[in-house]
């Protein structure tokens, strides 16, 4: 008997042995959609910090809900629909709850609910009459970001749905992020939301398409803000489109115009090609190789100093006429024109400036103002940052990194100084750009009225513009500089004093009474 | 002695005592790290408990089984003595909310895991001796029902639920192959049944851990978090695993990575396939302890062999079955690979006493091969 009975027990036993092995493989082999969740073991995105530290991302945790169809009956089915679509807040549409009706094994019946949200769904749920079928829904817990700052946006980017960088330093760091490194930025986002709300504001009274504004401190070429518009709500997926997930101020090229004169006065000052007291006399028009370029009016007698002042094409033209191709060229290679600018940043343009080769006789002159010429707002600031640096090109600087900088000398010292010097007049009476004036801080800056060549390459659109205006600030000590770019004008006004000299001189008012940076804190 | 002992059952032992040790230090490491400072604290404590659990084995294993049935009486006094020696403040230790360790400076030694073996011992003892008064159930079953009873309620008020309900079902097993009259067996069930559930049901926590294992995700950070951390480790194994020593949840995942929950973190690292290999190594010693038992011919060395292929084969299910979520969580070890001296001491002894049963039967087993052989065979075409 012992033995009989023994056996019934060794029976027992083996028997759930058996159902030990048929689970463990079961949790090894097809283990519930939840266990590969992200919570338990994770490592938190790194965080992308602004120049004082504070945090421009949050990581926040997101949750999906999920239905698993097949496990369902059709009376479940029903109740689902009326308790879901009844459900307040108008989570759910009717028509997301299409999906129930296939047969699919797993669906995301909605995705990215907050903490609240899901907390409602489950009460609603778990208060159904009858019994779920096993891991018939669920929640599966995301780890998402959440932006404060929608002035940082472009620059900062967003993450996709499943927390992978997708634009921005989110995206050119995405590897770095995951590991949990942390990125500290030279963004300021007080600066930056001053500079886009007065860029919003300029876009809308000029009707442009787009615009774009940099502001950088001089020294190590750190970028306090970088705006553009139209832009986005990174938190909101739905705002984002093709059209505003571009970043403007480094992705996009046009016709710079008459900013480029004073990068053309520095070099024909320092190839000694022209002498200050030297005058040029202008008739209103000239004609180069059969191409007329024109003025708004005749300026008679100018010095090089007006040509600036007044932004004057055939002064300017007459100065081009002494360059040699090839040094002028090189210039503009240097200053980081038809060079992709080295930033964290993906989508940077090249911008456009033919090789020396393609280059016709027509070349020097009309890239001398600014037109068979694309740039950058991005490398208008960095050629900027040249003149107002003694002639010292420098790459950007947008995240701390303890990286070897490019930097080297393009200009002359005292070629820049007299150049700086000679832009203060155009903030002032008979410039070009007195409307960027401001009371008590001497600013040293230029106008710029870009054509827009016509997509077809058959000439220019006469009735559209660019509007541009380019600042260093104190003029005296350079610190800052400012680039405001407005693009595709279909305004009546659309010139760069009109348009973009107000929106450079509202920021910087606005940067002198709403932050620190000019009451001695860096 | 050793000529006669079965080697494949030393083996397989010898083999689970050496992968214990790694995988104690593998799966606590970081936990010992943390609490003791020190990534080796456990894995030379369980290289210590190793050590003694073999001399002890060792030792059974040339101690001749019969005589057990002399120490029968002291033994059972001196584990009511230790069990009740646990209520003593200063002497008894409280961890986890239990109060089941006597504290002896370096270790924490916990009378309840060697009262199971003593039970056993008593048992196959008692029902052997009194293998005519069976049937009689004043006589015959309640005086070693009550014994077990008693130790049950000491054990069941340490807060040693898992293991009092441990000793009980050891016993009914014991109580049922030794010969014990179904109706009794069944009658004593269905009365204590109540009790048993009003006692689960009274003590809130009890109640809670038990049904939180049907849906751990209901409380995923509060009762059901043990196991939902466990599923991970399953889920992250894969047939071949992660590599020795690269399990990821037991770095601060699992609360218990080296004890309750060491199989999960040896499937995370070994794969499905070795996982599943170490189950076979444990089936193999139950079947090979089964078998060893059938073959003795004396019926006090048969009951205390089925009682330990019992007790081997509960706890293997036991902590198998609460790891991957088929049965309540409950704190039984994994036999040799668990951390914790008690359990392995005492499994090693009864490993012993299984080597020691093995070697006795060794002779007749030459001399009545065949007529054993043929027995197994029609007993399992029954």
């Amino acid at each position: 008997m012992v033995n009989k009975r023994a056996t019934l027990v060794i029976l027992g036993f083996l028997l759930a042995f058996v159902l030990l092995f048929y689970r463990i493989m079961t949790l090894v082999l097809w283990p519930e959609v939840k266990t590969s969740g992200t919570e338990g073991t994770f490592t938190q995105r790194g965080i992308i910090y602004d120049r004082y530290t504070n945090a421009l991302t949050l990581n926040v945790e997101y949750y999906d809900f999920y239905i698993r169809p097949a496990r369902l009956s059709e009376e479940t089915r029903q109740w689902l629909i009326t308790h879901l679509v009844g459900m307040e807040g108008k989570v759910f549409s009717l028509q997301d709850m299409s999906v129930l009706e296939s047969t699919k094994d797993f669906v995301y019946l909605k995705r990215r609910l907050p903490y609240s949200q899901k907390n409602r769904l489950e009460t609603i749920l778990t208060n159904y009459p009858g019994k779920w079928p096993s891991d018939s829904w669920g929640f599966l817990k995301k780890n998402s970001r959440y932006y404060g700052f929608l002035e940082t946006a472009k620059v900062v980017g967003y993450v996709n749905i499943d927390n992978e960088g997708l634009a921005g330093l989110e995206f050119f760091f995405d590897e770095r992020l995951k590991k949990g490194e942390n990125l500290y930025t030279t963004l300021d986002p007080l600066v930056s939301r001053i500079a886009l709300e007065e860029l919003i504001r300029g876009i809308t009274e000029a009707s442009a398409e787009y615009g774009s504004v940099i502001v950088m401190k001089i020294s190590n070429r750190e970028i306090l803000a970088m705006v553009d518009w139209p832009s986005y709500d990174p938190n909101v997926y739905t705002t984002i489109s093709e059209r505003n997930s571009i970043n403007y101020a480094l992705s996009v090229a046009y016709e710079p115009g008459s900013v480029m004169k004073v990068f053309a006065s520095t070099f024909a000052l320092q190839e000694k090609l022209v002498r200050q007291d030297e005058s040029f006399f202008c008739g209103g028009s000239i004609e180069i190789y059969q191409t007329k370029i024109k003025d708004g009016f005749a300026h008679g007698n100018l010095r090089l100093a007006e040509i600036i002042q007044k932004s004057c094409n055939v002064g300017m033209v007459q100065v081009a006429d002494r360059f040699t191709a090839t040094r002028w060229y090189h210039t503009l290679t240097n200053l980081g024109f038809g060079k992709t600018p080295a930033i964290p940043l993906p989508g940077k343009a090249k911008g456009i400036l033919r090789s020396l080769s393609e280059w016709s006789g027509l070349s020097k002159y009309m890239t001398s103002i600014g037109q068979e010429i694309g740039v950058s707002t991005l490398q208008l600031a960095l050629a900027l940052g040249t003149l107002a640096d003694h002639g010292w090109y420098e790459s950007p600087t947008l995240v701390y990194e303890g990286k070897e900088k490019e930097r080297h000398q393009v200009l002359d010292s005292t070629a820049c100084e007299t150049i700086l010097h000679m832009m203060e007049k155009v903030v002032g009476e008979n410039g070009t750009a007195l409307s960027a004036r401001i009371e008590g801080l001497t600013i040293a800056g230029k106008t710029g009225t870009g054509q827009i060549a016509k997509e077809n390459g058959q000439g220019y659109y006469p009735n559209f513009f660019s509007a541009l205006f380019m600042g260093v600030f104190p003029a005296e000590k350079p610190e800052y500089l400012m680039v405001v770019a407005v693009n595709r004008i279909h305004g009546p006004k659309h010139t760069g004093g009109e348009i973009a000299a107000p929106i450079f001189s509202r920021i910087v008012r606005r940067m002198i009474i709403q932050t620190d940076y000019f009451g001695g804190k860096p | 002695m050793f000529s006669k002992i079965d080697r494949p059952l030393l083996y397989a032992v010898f083999f689970l005592m050496i992968v214990g040790v790694l995988f104690v230090f593998s799966a606590s490491s970081y936990f010992s790290l943390r609490y003791t400072g020190n990534i080796y604290t456990y894995a030379m404590k369980q290289l210590l408990f190793m050590l003694i659990g073999f001399m002890g084995m060792v030792f059974m294993a040339h101690y001749d089984y019969t005589r057990l049935r002399f120490w029968i009486k002291p033994m059972v006094l001196v584990t009511f003595v230790l069990l009740l020696l646990v209520f003593v403040p200063g002497l008894g230790s409280v961890r986890g909310g239990a109060r089941r360790w006597i504290s002896l400076g370096l270790f924490d030694f916990n009378p309840a895991e060697f009262a199971k073996l003593v039970v056993i011992i008593y048992l196959a003892h008692i029902l052997t001796k009194k293998q005519q008064k069976l049937q009689n159930f004043t006589f015959g079953l309640l005086p070693p029902l009550l014994i077990v009873t008693a130790m049950f309620f000491i054990i069941l008020m340490q807060s040693g639920f898992s293991i009092a309900t441990l000793l009980l079902a050891v016993g009914l097993i014991m109580f049922f192959v030794g010969g014990a009259s179904i109706k009794h067996l069944l009658s004593v069930g269905l009365l204590s049944l109540p009790v048993l559930v009003t006692f689960v049901i009274q003590v809130t926590y009890r109640k809670a851990r038990i049904l939180s294992f049907l849906n751990p995700w209901d409380d995923p950070y509060g009762r059901g978090y043990h196991l939902i951390q466990s599923y991970r480790a399953f889920a992250g194994a894969g047939w071949f695993g992660k590599g020795l020593g690269n399990s990821v949840q037991k770095l601060g995942a699992l609360p218990t990575p080296h004890t309750d929950f060491i199989y999960a973190v040896i499937t995370e690292e070994l794969g499905l396939l070795l996982a599943l290999l170490l189950l076979g190594i444990y089936i193999f010693i139950f079947l090979r302890a089964f078998l060893i038992a059938r073959h003795v011919r004396d019926p006090f060395g048969q009951l205390l062999g089925y009682g330990i292929a019992s007790l081997f084969a509960l706890h293997v299910i036991l902590n198998i079955g609460v790891t991957t979520g088929v049965l309540p969580p409950t704190g039984v070890s994994l036999p040799f690979l668990s951390y914790g001296g008690s359990s392995f001491v005492m499994f090693s002894l009864a490993m012993g006493i299984l080597l020691n049963l093995s070697a006795s039967t060794h002779e007749e087993v030459k001399e009545t091969w065949r007529e054993i052989h043929e027995d197994f065979q029609t007993t399992m075409e029954e």
